[in-house]
């Protein structure tokens, strides 16, 4: 820490100072007086010079380094799949929990019916039949919620313990997303185009052509957003491209196209606006690699 | 030309929100509940910072993805316990910089193999009479100096770069890397004084300004 009397111009410093003098310049926090009383120093001592000018350079590469990087679109694609993935984990388990209970409640109910019948039993008191029949339930639930776990956890293989006791699942809605967020991927089979599989189109499919850097990661995430926007997608590997045949509510059309547009490394897509009318969009998305 | 087709149909009930413009409160608490498209916009702002950071804390681009991805995960397993009694960003900046930490430590025994994977992909010459020989000299140097980051004790590496190359305040650091502000000063002082020592000692890799 540079004392009070160091910061006052015409200060001569000494080279026991140096340290403090240099964390200051790479902070920035020198006035100009200090900064042409250090490299005047530093003119006359070879030893504190030297290291002043690699100071000045490490400062100058510093600040050539960008404070952000543009993530490779691959890895974009690859973190944004693993937290989905992890998503329908989640979901999947809380939902094998509530088979699990549900069942159990059954057995419960059945094992009750099983335990008045029981008075007619010989040889077994009602109370024991009934204690058995509260045991049984019990068992099953058991079985079956640790049978839920294990295959939630094979579902699951990147969750640790703590996670494991974090089931954030409180609401229905919350469930119905994350169970239906499943994406079905049919491939190498023809199942009906996206525009066969969509409601009869209200207007004429759209083409769109997209210069993009890397056409398979750029499909991944297309196809993840046409998910995000209740849609479907038909994917066809073109030459030197891929054509997407996208078809999703016309009402989502624009938004879709705002949230692909950064995909486009023309930029000629940023903007583009239209209007798709009522109904389902469909759209042709010709993406090419970019030269 | 041979033709693959592959139909990927895709279904979700659930309508997705247009949330450009919603405010961070509400992306957190519905991430919290474990919506990932919510989670993915919202940590989709904080991506780029994220990967820098990772990319100077890791020895390469692939290892630097891979603490990405890990920390996006950590995130969104521990989101629903965030309080909002510290900035989210910073809360984000910690877990980046904690699980490139362990990243490290798991790799130490392992041997560097895969430099050329760095790349500066963000910089652009700003200067009007950059040359490409110049362009390529100054990158050159950069990855000079990264390789010598990268030869610095943990702790220091995550201070100098949090603070030289992301710009964050001593205070800031201090909460990104759980310590007090001395220890990130003290820190940062010895980082710079040891880079000064290898830039000095390698004299030829850099071009060093006049004094």
């Amino acid at each position: 820490m540079m004392k009070e009397f160091e910061r006052r111009e015409g200060f001569q410093m000494r080279c026991a100072d140096l340290n403090a003098w240099l964390d200051r310049l790479m902070d920035g926090e020198l006035t100009d007086g200090q900064r042409r009383e250090l490299e005047a120093h530093g003119r006359e001592c070879p030893v504190c010079g030297e290291q002043i000018r690699a100071t000045l350079e490490m400062k100058a590469l510093f600040e050539e380094m960008p404070a952000e990087v543009d993530v490779p679109l691959a890895a974009q694609a690859k973190w944004r799949g693993a937290v989905r993935a992890e998503a329908r984990g989640r979901a999947s388990r809380r939902l094998y929990r509530r088979i699990g209970a549900a069942a159990a409640a059954v057995v419960l109910v059945a094992g009750i019916g099983w335990a008045m019948n029981a008075r007619d039993i010989p040889l077994r008191s009602e109370k024991a039949a009934v204690s058995d029949a509260a045991e049984a339930p019990v068992e099953a639930a058991g079985a079956l919620s640790e049978a839920a776990d294990v295959e939630a956890m094979d579902a699951a293989p990147m969750m640790n313990d703590a996670v494991y006791k974090d089931v954030a699942y409180e609401s229905e809605e919350a469930l119905d997303y994350a169970a239906s967020d499943a994406a079905v991927i049919e491939a190498d089979g023809y199942a009906g185009s996206a525009a066969e599989s969509a409601s009869a189109p209200s207007a004429p499919m759209r083409e769109i052509r997209l210069t993009v850097e890397d056409v398979d990661a750029a499909s991944g995430v297309i196809c993840d957003l046409v998910a995000e926007y209740d849609g479907t997608a038909d994917a066809q590997r073109a030459e030197g491209g891929a054509n997407l045949y996208v078809a999703l509510p016309a009402e989502n059309a624009a938004d879709f196209l705002s949230a692909i547009a950064h995909l486009d490394v023309t930029g000629a897509l940023s903007g583009l606006s239209g209007d798709f009318g009522e109904g389902t969009a469909s759209l042709l998305l010709a993406l090419e690699a970019k030269e | 030309m041979e033709r693959t087709r592959n139909i990927i149909r895709l279904r979700r009930s659930r309508r997705w929100e247009v949330v450009r413009g919603v405010d961070e409160n509400k992306l957190i608490r519905r991430a919290a509940g474990g919506d990932a498209a919510a989670f993915n916009e919202l940590l989709g702002m904080h991506e780029k910072r994220m990967y820098a950071v990772a990319l100077r804390m890791c020895n390469n681009a692939e290892d630097a993805q891979d603490c990405l991805q890990e920390a996006m995960l950590r995130i969104f397993r521990s989101i629903s316990g965030f309080k909002a009694e510290s900035s989210f960003s910073t809360w984000v900046y910690r877990i980046t910089v904690n699980t490139c930490l362990d990243e490290l430590r798991r790799r130490k025994n392992r041997p560097n193999t895969s430099l050329d994977g760095l790349l500066d992909t963000g910089w652009s010459p700003s200067d009007e009479d950059d040359t490409p020989d110049r362009h390529a000299a100054r990158r050159q140097t950069r990855e000079n100096l990264r390789r010598l980051i990268r030869e610095l004790p943990e702790d220091m590496r995550a201070a100098v770069v949090l603070r030289d190359i992301e710009g964050y305040s001593y205070d800031e650091i201090a909460e990104i890397l759980g310590a007090n502000v001395g220890t990130v000063k003290s820190r940062i002082s010895r980082g710079r004084e040891k880079l000064r020592e290898k830039i000095t000692a390698h004299a030829e890799l850099f071009d060093r300004p006049g004094v």
